[in-house]
């Protein structure tokens, strides 16, 4: 099994762990461009590459902030929503978005989706926290793992 | 069909390997332990993993408390995580300690481990160990909570895999080995902290886990100093992977 299918059965088992449609992930590359690596299924692939592209969502805002972003409906006018974004990524309206941290550094953001509206409350606040730091592990592991490139420090 | 993007996953990776050294799988298994802990708010997590001849052992707790559950079943070879890893299924109890299925379980426990379940970690569809988690008070399981352990289990198996590709299965089983020898070494200095300041097991666990993490050093190594002694050199240090 490769790092991609790894990292795909990861997030199909959080975002089943969390109750919701679906989790997409964004991470930054050697340049720091937030980029969709990927997510559950197409709708979710839609709201990463639909952020990737006109440079706005909830993901690109938690990035900046360094903070949980939780937006009940991204079709609902700005600012409490997104429309542009929703344009480009229709099926997809509750999205919580939660920076990943690695030390104390931004590597990415964690993308979790309903198909619905939704409120996010608090504890679901700290429960995608808490994924979030879960998924940060993965990903260290898949970057330990890789055989294509040396360690460093050895 | 996948959804990831192999390139752009790819670059990411190799931006987070950067200048950072490998911490090694046992480290990060204990990490994931100690999340899961704080996102269902149980009282406390642990994982066991099966030795050759099958025989469950103590890998880490969250707790002392916790480590009481998994010292009791390797001790005793009975405990729903011993159940759960034999039957290759979710194992609860409401109150292990009035259960009467592991009655030798009771004088080894700290009083505060109650509800018990246990899922199993596969590798390969087969039980390599199990996944633990506790509450200090009865506890009436539903099938939500063991669907959840389930679905964290699944993601500790996905971080055993990534592990086992690029650091084949030998290094692997080398770095749990390691972590269950030194297990030992915890035990030893224990015992030695609650005989020289007259602690109580707990005290004398939660204070070495304190310095261990004041002082940014894993509890093992700690431990094999207070006792003035090296740990296993016979196998893989889980900090330097090679």
């Amino acid at each position: 099994m490769d790092a991609s299918s790894v990292l795909e059965s990861v997030l199909i088992g959080m975002a089943d762990l969390f109750g919701v449609d679906g989790a997409a992930l964004m991470l930054l590359d050697e340049e720091d461009r937030l980029r969709a690596v990927g997510a559950t299924d197409d709708d979710g692939l839609l709201l990463e590459s639909a952020q990737e592209s006109v440079g706005e969502g909830p993901a690109i805002d938690s990035a900046s902030r360094c903070d949980l972003v939780a937006i009940r409906d991204l079709h609902a006018a700005s600012p409490i929503g997104y429309p542009h974004l929703a344009a480009y990524a229709a099926p997809v309206h509750a999205v919580l978005s939660v920076p990943l941290i690695e030390g104390a550094e931004l590597i990415g953001v964690l993308d979790f989706y309903a198909r619905v509206g939704h409120a996010w409350g608090p504890a679901e606040a700290e429960a995608g926290s808490h994924l979030g730091e879960l998924l940060v592990i993965v990903l260290q592991v898949l970057a330990e793992s890789r055989t294509d490139a040396p360690f460093s420090g050895q | 069909m996948t959804h990831i993007d192999p390139d752009a996953l790819v670059a990411s990776l190799r931006r987070l390997q950067k200048d950072r050294s490998a911490t090694g799988i046992v480290h990060h298994l204990e990490r994931i332990v100690q999340v899961v802990d704080r996102l269902f708010g149980y009282s406390g997590a642990g994982l066991m993993f099966a030795e050759e001849d099958r025989t469950l052992r103590f890998l880490f707790a969250t707790d002392e408390r916790g480590r009481s559950l998994e010292h009791a079943q390797a001790a005793t070879g009975q405990g729903p995580c011993v159940a759960a890893y034999a039957g290759d299924t979710a194992v609860t109890t409401v109150d292990v300690r009035d259960d009467v299925r592991w009655p030798a379980l009771k004088d080894l426990l700290h009083p505060e481990v109650r509800g018990v379940a246990g899922v199993p970690i596969r590798l390969g569809g087969v039980p390599v160990g199990t996944l633990n988690v506790y509450q200090d008070s009865p506890h009436e399981w539903q099938e939500s909570d063991t669907q959840a352990l389930h679905a964290y289990a699944h993601v500790i198996e996905q971080v055993l895999v990534a592990a086992i590709e690029a650091d084949e299965k030998a290094v692997l089983a080398d770095q749990l080995q390691y972590a269950l020898d030194y297990r030992i070494v915890i035990e030893r200095a224990i015992g030695y902290l609650m005989g020289k300041h007259d602690l109580t097991a707990s005290q004398a666990f939660t204070g070495l886990r304190k310095q261990a993490r004041d002082s940014r050093r894993k509890v093992s190594d700690l431990a094999a100093e207070l006792l003035g002694e090296q740990g296993p050199k016979s196998v893989a240090d889980p900090d330097h992977v090679g």
